[in-house]
């Protein structure tokens, strides 16, 4: 055999005959265009910059705590940088839940448009982390460093624009991805509940936008810009329009509490149906003025929207009697991210309660209350996204997590969630007509919420890294659910899907084909 | 001819599977999001040049021959746009680059038009109403030109056979994102110009 002066391309990585090398790991993550990497770093980098956001919710209790001695005149644009960034960042984790899982539940091994995906991550990215750096020079929202706040400006109009690019890729590969036999009736209801709430985020982003283009063309200056904020984004943190950003964990519960338990959604018709009502009674871009609210479709949409997520929670517990229920963190979270869920609807009917007649009938805080409902969204968005990552972590990261820090992370994030929204809610009823009543144990509640929030992303890092660990160590990989995802690879790769998926005759083709093509009742056990 | 015969199919990794219609929903989406920018400039224009009253835009003159003129380009440029894919479906090629084309000249005339009108028409940035007719001209001159780079394109993949009556996606969803540039510029026209 001849001495060759090269390696061959075996051992270098690179593609024979191409004279190319393989790309490394700094120029995958870079350049690369698979939705698996692209989905993985988008929850982790949502999950980082949520910590952001946490951070600033302490720093706001610890002032209410020491009666406004920390942040001062700063305290209102702390306060409502933090309501735009924890919901900007964990949007953009659970867009990496929805980038990753919906091509592998389609069987697809790609999803549309991956550099335009890339593209979006790379943005959404760089402009958040911009738009948190311009709150440390008094800009943000609401700040009163005119150039500080033009930065926040445009860094938030490029995170929007970002998200819904994003959305359209994820939308499209869903109407244009699925395999033969999987007709809109049949696909798995996590695929199900991102084409619909990214057709909603798209234009509910789209309008957010336009006032972020007047508030940078009429070049205002910060006081300017704070008024362009309230009157033109702010319903975007409001019912009906916040409860778009948890259109995704409906399909979450639901996929996650079908496998669990072992069990098929019976009414997968009305389930859909259920989620499509959500997903209706969540368009808010008509709600953008303060004269919308109070009145007879607002407080209607205020009313109804709780007749799909009680419908929802009844199809849950349905599965839960029909099916062999084991307690595991992912599940733990999904129930708890309906919850919080019904937690913001609440919100929104005290409101509607409040705002009756003249608008005087309690006398609640409508502010606080509305922000108790995006305080209970972006709960419903951290359980929802880490009941994901947990319940397919085989595919996420090759393993299943650590007990440990997986029911540490679910334990701390449900506490966190429930201690902050239920605080900010119990503050919108005591504070009545704008009196700090107990300001200060808010404060204290607050402080220790953002606390547990923070141990719980940290568990969850933990959680992750022990998932990673035991996929090194040849993890289980056994598939366990119903639907395609489960056919890929563990840990899942875009183009790994394998040729010989089963035939589509049902919304859980794995399911048929274990159980010898027997839809229905007998197969659910 | 014995290198043809001596090639194993089997051996040749298989095409990627061509997903019909999947430009052409990504672009509907787009547009749908474009829409929504549209409709909240013009809503906030609407309702911001209601509570004006009569200090609307009162120091400037917006000329309404230059924008029926630009609303006559945008309608012949629909015509030919639908030209394009008229031709592109029935593999008439010649007749499809030259609809493309017309309709390229005819989206840069807007442009220029637009242009144009806006130098007449002296706005100030900084009167009532100034800030609102430059976001609306203004995104939807940067809808024309997204537009217009969106064809460009089309044809060029045209111009290298990538679209024939098999496979007319592109140019459809180009005509598709460029019918929504024409319908928003009514919309604008009514509500800008028109009643001023």
């Amino acid at each position: 055999m001849a001495v060759t002066e090269t390696r061959p391309a075996s051992e270098t990585g690179a593609d024979p005959g191409s004279g190319r090398t393989a790309p490394g790991a700094v120029e995958r993550i870079l350049g690369g265009a698979d939705h698996t990497t692209l989905g993985r770093m988008f929850v982790l980098s949502g999950l980082a910059l949520f910590c952001v956001a946490i951070v600033a919710r302490l720093l706001v209790g610890i002032d209410a705590v020491a009666d406004n001695a920390l942040l001062g005149d700063a305290l209102a644009m702390v306060s409502s940088s933090a309501r735009v960034l924890g919901p900007l960042s964990l949007v953009g984790a659970m867009t990496g839940v929805l980038v990753f899982l919906v091509p592998l539940q389609l069987g697809s091994p790609a999803i549309s448009y991956p550099r335009g995906v890339s593209l979006a991550y790379w943005t959404w990215l760089l402009s958040t982390i911009v738009f948190a750096v311009s709150v440390a020079f008094d800009g943000g929202v609401g700040g009163a460093d005119t150039a500080a706040a033009r930065l926040g400006n445009v860094s938030l109009g490029a995170a929007l624009a970002a998200l819904g690019l994003a959305a359209v890729c994820v939308a499209t590969t869903v109407l244009t991805h699925r395999p033969p036999g999987m007709g809109l009736a049949k696909v798995p209801f996590l695929a199900w509940s991102a084409l619909l709430g990214s057709t909603l985020w798209i234009v509910t982003v789209g309008s957010a936008f336009a006032h972020v283009v007047v508030g940078q063309v009429s070049r205002a200056d910060a006081p300017g810009l704070a008024e362009n904020f309230v009157n033109g984004i702010l319903w975007m943190t409001r019912a009906p329009a916040v409860y778009v950003l948890v259109i995704p964990v409906l399909g979450v519960a639901l996929d996650v509490f079908a496998t669990a338990t072992g069990s098929r959604v019976r009414q997968y018709g009305i389930a859909q149906g259920l989620i499509g009502a959500f997903a209706v009674l969540s368009i808010g871009v008509w709600a953008q003025g303060d004269d919308s609210v109070n009145t007879v479709v607002w407080t209607a949409f205020a009313l109804l929207v709780a007749v799909p997520v009680l419908g929802i929670l009844g199809l849950v517990g349905d599965l839960v009697r029909r099916g062999r229920i084991s307690y595991s963190p992912a599940l733990l979270l999904s129930a708890v991210s309906l919850l919080f869920i019904l937690g913001a609807v609440t919100s929104g009917l005290v409101w509607a309660l409040t705002l009756a007649g003249s608008g005087t009938l309690l006398g609640f805080d409508v502010r606080l209350l509305g922000a108790a409902q995006v305080t209970f969204v972006a709960a419903s968005l951290l359980s929802g996204t880490l009941a994901a990552v947990f319940h397919w972590s085989t595919k996420f990261w090759g393993g299943r997590p650590a007990a440990a820090p997986s029911n540490a992370t679910a334990l701390l994030v449900v506490a966190g969630g429930g201690l902050l929204s239920t605080a900010v809610f119990v503050q919108g009823l005591v504070q009545r007509d704008g009196e700090p009543t107990a300001n200060q144990f808010f404060g204290v509640l607050v402080v220790a919420a953002a606390a547990l929030y923070l141990l719980g992303v940290l568990s969850a890092a933990g959680a992750v890294r022990s998932a990673s660990a035991a996929a090194a160590d040849g993890g289980d990989d056994e598939p366990v659910g119903g639907t395609l995802e489960w056919v890929a690879a563990s840990p899942a790769r875009g183009d790994d899907v394998p040729d010989d998926l089963p035939t589509v005759t049902s919304p859980y083709p794995l399911a048929d084909a274990r159980d010898g093509d027997a839809p229905g009742e007998e197969a659910d056990r | 001819m014995s290198e043809v015969a001596a090639l194993d199919l089997d051996d040749l990794a298989p095409a990627p599977p061509i997903r019909r219609r999947e430009l052409l929903f990504a672009t509907a989406f787009a547009s749908a999001g474009v829409v929504m920018v549209f409709a909240t400039l013009v809503g906030a224009y609407l309702a911001a040049r209601n509570a004006g009253g009569e200090a609307w835009l009162e120091g400037s003159r917006i000329p309404l021959t230059q924008a029926n003129m630009q609303m006559a380009t945008m309608v012949m440029a629909a015509v030919t746009m639908q030209w394009a894919v008229y031709s592109i479906s029935r593999d008439d090629r010649l007749h499809s680059y030259l609809a493309l084309g017309i309709t390229l000249l005819l989206g840069l005339a807007f442009v220029n038009q637009t242009t144009f009108l806006v130098k007449q028409a002296n706005v100030v940035l900084s009167e009532p109403g100034g800030a609102l007719f430059y976001a609306v001209v203004g995104t939807h001159t940067a809808m024309v030109l997204g537009g217009i780079v969106y064809i460009a394109l089309m044809a060029f993949r045209a111009l290298a056979g990538q679209f024939s009556s098999r496979q007319p996606d592109g140019i459809s969803a180009a005509a598709v994102y460029w019918y929504v540039c024409v319908a928003t510029y009514a919309v604008v026209w009514i509500a800008v110009y028109v009643m001023k």
